[in-house]
């Protein structure tokens, strides 16, 4: 395989977990609730899909159950937040921390258990299309899957009644409210659609990609995720996009290993720059850098409005009091 | 009660811990009739509405429509009863479309009939429905005159268009009772005008109406009944012909209300401000201020009247150093204060009364504590040891605000947020803050904008003493029978200019009126009396 077919393969793939996770997490934004657990409801999909495939003997029953792991944690910070009105950034951070400790704790056991996980399935005659061929036919059917929900994702949110009740719970949840929509049933549904998501992309980890269970496997793509929905100023195609953008840096930074710079040009000061631009942990803050430059170029002449956020993101919504 | 009582309301309760809302009101609303419902602002009209709604659930008491309780756990229950509401501010969502914000809530399918099955429920959640919703739109667009685009985005809507689009989200959903929450308040005369024909012809038709206000010429002209609140109490309902203006103001307050004060002569003596040549710019950076020179002297008020954006925020702005002058001086009591911080104007003795209360004129999330001091804590008077403020003093200070200047509505001073307050009672809450400080110079920018007739007599009231006291006010209002009451001296702004500088007995409103909307003075007589504006 050429490095170039190589890295479209493992972009397509380091997409997935971004895409699923970025996927709920936006769904849940646009309902206005923010929820910065997508780490830590990754980390018990992955444990839980894990544990579940071992047990159950079926990778789909297993990926099944790494999604209802995250929909419990999501379950959490709905309650704490839509039904208690508590802080919506703490109760996420609590959450991330939260999954972190327990899957770290439960998941001991589970170090080093074996499983043969989601295979390929291969396309023929497209997979034998030079580059993106087999990043795009040769692939899990989790990232098939994950590819699927873009469109699906976008017509539920833009081309239905539900996707319009849930803009409006977001921008202005008094208002859906005094129009007939059903606000906290709303924020629930979302928030847990949420938490489904971000399981299946935390299973697909460990399902899909590694096949094994390691503590902290997820190793930040949650935070990235997240920054992922705002640097994509909440439009869902920019989330492909930018899902695309982000796991192209993670395939780089995986292939190069951080040698590309000893042949720079024979340049030995330029070569010492790009060596350390193309170090892999240097590599894994350019999706936050991204997000930064974003935010910076928008907030620069606009205001939040203009940056595409629900209007009410963040916002407790209760009725008997204004 | 009566059989053709559409709506009655029996012993209805509304309690927020120990305050009462809303104390066992009790009336009902004919079929077919526009009723009134006025009170003062606080007086529990909208905690009244929002319970018939179904956004507030009642502590006790009954709602029956057609004769049959109902209990309403949301807006959803009251819709599909019957009721409409258009509330006082408009519950739109911006960034959505007309068509969007009137079909909200109501998932449109395909296919007409309403049905109840679990495809159907899957159909009406996962698809939606437009061309059928927009035929019918514009169908009670154009049987009502209530002209506007449907695709178009909210957020370019003007406020009379914003109010139709409301009007008909009420429609859409196939009402019998439309509430009207103080419809007229953003309104201009004209589109108040317009707006009271289609609400005529929708009664022709057979709507009932519920019309809240706090304006007695509207409940006058528009209503059949009237049901009058006062702290929380339905006083009596009567018929809107057997009543004059000055029953229904007596019923509202509680004692009779003077429409016009007493006014006596007050010495002129040195001037407290004297700018000259002052200019400034907008928040678009266009010159909205094109140099003017104004004077105001000790135990004076001078009235600024003009058409709203004519350059009086961007004047009351800089007099209080919180805009940047491109040119022009400012002298306060002969003090050069020329591109001064707003807290050096405060120090040199300036008060000010801004337009917008909710967002200059108080942190609406901070107590009415923290509020009433933002002028003072800095004060000896709120100092504990060097470096503390002494929270008591200034609780005690903001309770004798409180008690002294009749603000309504606080439980607590240290609990309740100044933003809970009622508009009314906040614009108190502002005044007392600024007034008792003693200013030299007072600038109120639309200072009863907004405020019930109990309130507008306080708050004129309050200007009147404290000018005696020897400050200057600047007033600027666009309600001429406040200026020609209270003013000694009267200006006229005209795009960022004044353009005629007179006094209350030698000008008329027709007068005002003509150089406030052309600059110029009038080219012909004034008509007769015109009929139907004003209060």
């Amino acid at each position: 395989m050429s490095l170039a077919a190589g890295l479209a393969e493992s972009t397509v793939r380091l997409a997935t977990p971004l895409l699923l996770a970025a996927m709920g997490e936006i769904i849940a934004e646009r309902s206005g609730v923010l929820n910065l657990g997508v780490e830590g409801m990754m980390l018990a999909g992955a444990l839980a899909g894990f544990a579940g495939t071992i047990v159950t003997g079926s990778a789909w029953i297993g990926f099944l159950i790494g999604m209802g792991a995250g929909a419990l944690l999501a379950l959490l910070h709905a309650v704490l937040c839509i039904s208690l009105k508590t802080d919506q950034v703490v109760s996420g951070i609590m959450l991330t921390l939260l999954g972190t400790g327990l899957t770290t704790y439960f998941g001991r056991g589970w170090v080093g258990g074996d499983i043969s996980g989601f295979g390929r399935i291969t396309i023929p005659v497209l997979s034998d299309i030079p580059i993106i061929g087999f990043a795009l036919f040769s692939i899990t059917a989790l990232d098939y899957l994950a590819l699927l929900t873009v469109p699906v994702v976008w017509y539920f949110l833009f081309r239905t009644n539900i996707g319009a009740e849930i803009t409006a719970v977001g921008e202005d949840p008094e208002t859906a409210d005094t129009a007939g929509v059903p606000v906290f049933k709303i924020q629930y549904a979302c928030v847990l659609l949420g938490g489904v998501f971000a399981g299946a992309a935390g299973a697909q980890l460990s399902l899909g990609f590694t096949n094994f269970w390691a503590t902290e496997m997820t190793a930040g793509r949650g935070w990235i995720a997240v920054a992922l929905v705002i640097f994509a100023q909440w439009q869902i195609w920019r989330v492909l996009a930018g899902a695309y953008f982000f796991a192209a840096i993670d395939a780089l930074s995986f292939r190069t290993g951080g040698s590309v710079g000893d042949v720079f040009l024979g340049q030995e000061a330029l070569a010492t720059v790009v060596n350390f631009l193309v170090n892999p942990q240097v590599m894994q803050t350019y999706p936050y850098i991204a997000t930064i430059a974003v935010l910076w170029y928008v907030m620069r002449q606009g205001n939040l409005n203009e940056l595409g956020a629900p209007s009410s993101l963040l916002k407790p919504y209760s009725r008997e009091q204004d | 009660m009566s059989t053709d009582a559409l709506l009655e309301v029996e012993n209805l309760t509304k309690r927020f811990g120990d305050v009462v809302a809303d104390d066992e009101v009790t009336f009902s609303v004919r079929e077919g009739e526009i009723h009134g419902l006025l009170g003062e602002n606080g007086a529990g009209k909208s905690v009244l509405m929002k319970m018939l709604y179904g956004l507030y659930s009642p502590t006790s008491g009954t709602i029956r429509f057609r004769g049959d309780p109902q209990q309403f756990d949301s807006p959803k229950d009251a819709i599909d009863t019957g009721i409409g509401m258009v509330h006082q501010h408009f519950k739109l969502i911006p960034r959505m479309t007309v068509l969007e914000n009137i079909v909200l809530g109501e998932r449109e399918t395909s296919s007409p009939e309403s049905a109840t099955g679990f495809g159907d429920r899957f159909r009406s959640l996962f698809t939606r429905e437009r061309d059928r919703p927009r035929e019918r739109v514009t169908e009670l667009a154009d049987t009502y005159g209530l002209d506007v685009d449907p695709d178009s985005k909210v957020w370019e809507l003007d406020i009379g268009e914003q109010q139709r689009v409301e009007i008909l989200k009420a429609l859409y959903r196939d009402i019998d009772l439309l509430i009207l929450d103080e419809p007229t308040a953003v309104l201009t005369p004209n589109e108040s005008q317009r707006m009271f024909e289609t609400i005529r012809q929708l009664v022709d038709e057979g709507l009932t109406v519920i019309f809240i206000t706090h304006k007695l010429w509207e409940i006058e002209q528009m209503t059949d009944r009237v049901s009058v609140l006062r702290d929380g109490e339905l006083v009596e309902t009567v018929e809107t012909d057997d009543v004059t203006q000055a029953e229904l103001a007596e019923l509202m307050v509680g004692r009779d209300v003077l429409f016009r004060l007493e006014k006596d002569a007050v010495d002129v003596r040195a001037p407290v401000l004297e700018a000259s040549g002052l200019r400034a710019e907008d928040d678009r950076d266009i010159e909205s201020l094109s140099g003017v020179d104004l004077t105001v002297h000790e135990g004076e008020i001078v009235g600024i009247a003009g058409v709203s954006g004519n350059g009086q925020r961007e004047l009351a702005e800089c007099l209080i150093g919180f805009r940047p002058l491109e040119d022009g001086e400012i002298e306060i009591k002969g003090e050069t204060l020329t591109d001064a911080t707003p807290r050096e104007f405060v120090d040199a003795g300036v008060s000010f009364v801004p337009e917008d209360r909710y967002e200059h004129g108080c942190a609406a999330d901070l107590s009415v504590m923290h509020n009433a001091g933002y002028k003072t804590y800095r004060t000896e008077k709120f100092e504990s040891g060097r470096y503390f403020l002494d929270y008591g003093g200034m609780a005690a200070y903001a309770s004798s605000l409180v008690d002294g200047f009749d603000v309504r509505g606080v439980v607590d001073v240290t609990r309740t947020p100044a933003g809970e307050l009622s508009g009314g009672n906040l614009q108190k809450l502002i005044l007392a803050r600024e007034m008792r400080r003693d200013p030299d110079l007072l600038i109120a920018n639309q200072p009863t904008r907004g405020v019930d007739v109990g309130a507008i007599e306080n708050i004129r009231r309050l200007m009147l003493d404290q000018q005696e006291d020897g400050t200057g006010i600047l007033l600027l209002s666009e309600d001429l029978d406040e200026l020609l009451d209270v003013s000694d001296r009267i200006l006229v702004i005209y795009e960022g200019e004044f353009v005629l500088e007179t006094t209350p007995e030698e000008t008329s409103k027709w007068e005002l009126g003509m150089y406030m909307s052309t600059g110029e003075a009038p080219t012909q007589e004034p008509p007769g009396e015109i009929a139907g504006v004003g209060e």
